[in-house]
């Protein structure tokens, strides 16, 4: 207890700087814009706004891409309210009473419902986070390189049989993102590999470029079919952003009820916040003593998923930062972008840098606090910006995105890379071919290969060291679980 | 053709393809025992026979809707994606040459052009304003180093 303690003041010492809080502030204002715009959402916004932090020290840029992780995911649920139109999978639920409560002339007391259940949700997770990081991280030191390959197929597989669609086509695109993470030299031989006489492929692809492809261009692609798309928001029947007492205490218990469940879903890999945010309305609804009102501007439909989701994203921080295992889009851009940072998220990190670890933890309480500042009084203006049509925003993040990229590697190469990547994350989508485990296993691939070879390695070729060791027999274990939880759930659904 | 099985054709050949890249890496003798053929072979493994099991699967299905790319029918959107592409890896390639400032003001008024048609007004004010304040902002206030091309003796900054 006083050595979490210890850790989160050591934390506390880092974020609460006066540049360090102005950083919160601007990162966590423009995450929730751009993860408010319709059709682009968390993971867009934070791809799109890597380049803020180049030129910043280490501490601060961490601190301002935390911060824009938070702030999408506090603006996701903006656009579900007031147009209709969720940013992302996880903010579809919020569009089922937010919409109708807008509609009816609501809208203040639904942004107000959502900031706080947002906030509500995040301390409670973030309670969560500061409890469970420790214990993880310990528990994970003791991996060798057989525990690792098991628990990263473990989390994979996850990824694939919890995300909705062919179960197929999830390993097609896990696949495709491991043939991905192999191009290049080979760190351990040497022996260079599907080069396909591209010279700037000798140091592998950056997956950093490949998101921004996948999560900004891509995304830009798919809205070109609806370029006069303007959205009407009347600023004027938005009411006040707040809640009276008879509101906050309908509210109350759902965010209570929720949060811990979120928590633990994000704690899942692979389980996102579209599950936790489902699973909240389902049990919001079934315990509801008006079950009817669902669907018509219920304050439970949106107080629970809300605050699930948002516990949900900092349960998802626990796989990120202790193992360095993303569980969706979105945290795996938010990996992408702490390793350009230099911070290699995993164990070692709570062993060798504390600072930096707690420093982000802490920066996302500071966060939480910041973006209910931000979503209460600024509520209206920013939802303003939903009017800015489809035509003069998609060029913007074109241009952020191509402007990310070069800010990468100042390389001209990853511009193909990046229109490349982007054409091939559209006919991905085309063909229902999902992005999350192939983004996934892109980023995962160079350390799944280096696990699987130092296992056999050890055990002089022979693969029964996957199963012999406890702990990576239960991560197989797990995994063929929901593999087989999966298939029987398609087989009943088909 | 349906999606499913345009889907799993596209997988297997990908997978060949990739196998017989697996084949030509070279494996030094010095390398570590496993080598660096292993994981390939296992990932085009997987990519080949989930591939084959999707045409399969969708063979045997009753329910075959046919999938198109809407190349005619929705051809602007696809003349939209080339051109992005093209002007994307032009600006790429002219970047050092015309500097950041120049070669930003122009990608942003060809990709503003395409989406916004017709509103050169609201094009010019986009392009002007984003390559000058992503300049600033940068280059002055955060003092990347980012080309200035032809621009390099008339800039102030």
């Amino acid at each position: 207890m006083d050595a979490i303690f210890h850790n989160l003041m050591l934390g506390l010492d880092v974020a609460l700087t006066p540049l360090n809080i102005m950083w919160v502030f601007i990162g966590g204002l423009l995450g929730t814009v751009i993860g408010m715009l319709p059709g682009l959402g968390p993971a867009t916004g934070v791809a799109v706004l890597i380049p803020i932090t180049y030129g910043m020290n280490p501490g601060t840029a961490l601190i301002t891409m935390c911060a824009v992780y938070y702030g999408a995911m506090f603006g996701g649920s903006r656009a579900s309210i007031m147009i209709n139109t969720p940013g992302d999978a996880s903010a579809i639920v919020t569009c089922f009473d937010g919409y109708p409560m807008a509609k009816s002339g609501r809208a203040g007391t639904a942004l107000a419902v959502s900031a706080i259940a947002s906030f509500v949700g995040g301390m409670i997770g973030m309670i969560g986070l500061i409890f469970l990081t420790e214990p993880v991280a310990s528990f994970a030191l003791k991996f060798g390189p057989a525990e690792k390959f098991s628990l990263m197929l473990f989390a994979l597989t996850a990824t694939i049989t919890l995300s909705e669609g062919s179960i197929l086509k999830g390993f097609i695109a896990m696949g495709l993102g491991f043939m991905m993470s192999t191009i290049g030299m080979d760190a351990q031989s040497g022996s260079d590999r599907f080069l396909m006489g591209i010279e700037d492929l000798r140091d592998g692809i950056d997956f950093l470029v490949i998101m921004i492809g996948f999560y900004a261009v891509t995304e830009v692609f798919k809205n070109f079919g609806d370029l006069e798309k303007q959205y009407d928001v009347d600023a004027k029947s938005i009411g006040k952003v707040w809640l009276k007492w008879s509101e906050f205490k309908e509210s109350f218990m759902p965010m209570l009820r929720n949060s811990p469940l979120g928590f633990l879903v994000g704690v899942l890999p692979g389980a996102g916040g579209t599950i936790a945010t489902f699973l909240s309305y389902a049990i919001e609804k079934s315990v509801s003593k008006k079950p009817e009102e669902f669907g018509k501007g219920a304050i439970a439909g949106i107080a629970g998923p809300e605050a699930s989701n948002n516990a949900c994203s900092c349960g998802a921080l626990v796989p990120l930062l202790t193992l360095g295992i993303p569980g969706s889009g979105t945290t795996a851009v938010m990996l992408g972008a702490l390793m350009m940072l230099g911070v290699r998220p995993g164990p070692v990190l709570f062993e060798q840098h504390p600072e930096v670890a707690w420093g982000v933890i802490a920066s996302m309480l500071v966060g939480n606090v910041v973006l209910l500042l931000i979503n209460l009084p600024l509520a209206v203006p920013l939802v303003q910006l939903l009017k800015i049509p489809q035509r003069i925003m998609l060029p913007l993040v074109l241009g952020m995105g191509f402007m990310g990229t070069y800010f990468l590697n100042y390389s001209s190469f990853d511009f193909i890379l990046v229109s490349v990547s982007a054409l091939g994350g559209f006919m991905l989508s085309k063909l229902s071919i999902p992005i999350p485990p192939l983004v996934l296993a892109l980023i995962l691939g160079g350390m799944t290969e280096q696990s699987y070879r130092n296992a056999l390695t050890i055990a002089n070729g022979s693969a029964g060291i996957f199963v012999e060791k406890p702990i990576s027999l239960t991560f197989l274990v797990m995994a063929v679980v929901s593999l087989i939880y999966a298939l029987r759930k398609h087989k009943k659904s088909a | 053709m349906t999606k499913n099985l345009q889907s799993g054709i596209l997988a297997v050949v990908i997978g060949l393809a990739y196998l017989v890249g697996t084949f030509n890496i070279p494996v030094f003798d010095a390398a570590d025992e496993v080598g660096p053929r292993a994981f390939p072979y296992l990932i085009a493994a997987i990519v080949i026979i989930c591939g084959a099991a999707l045409i399969v699967n969708d063979l045997r299905s009753s329910e075959r809707k046919p999938f198109s790319w809407g190349f005619a029918a929705n051809s602007g959107v696809w003349l939209r994606i080339l051109a992005t592409i093209v002007i994307g890896i032009t600006f790429g390639l002219v970047l050092d040459s015309l500097g950041y400032l120049i070669a930003m003001f122009l990608f942003m008024l060809l990709v503003s052009s395409m989406i916004n048609v017709g509103r050169l007004k609201q094009n010019l004010i986009i392009a002007v304003t984003f390559s000058l304040v992503s300049f600033i902002a940068f280059a002055v206030i955060l003092k990347l180093s980012l080309p200035r091309g032809l621009l390099s003796g008339f800039l102030p900054f």
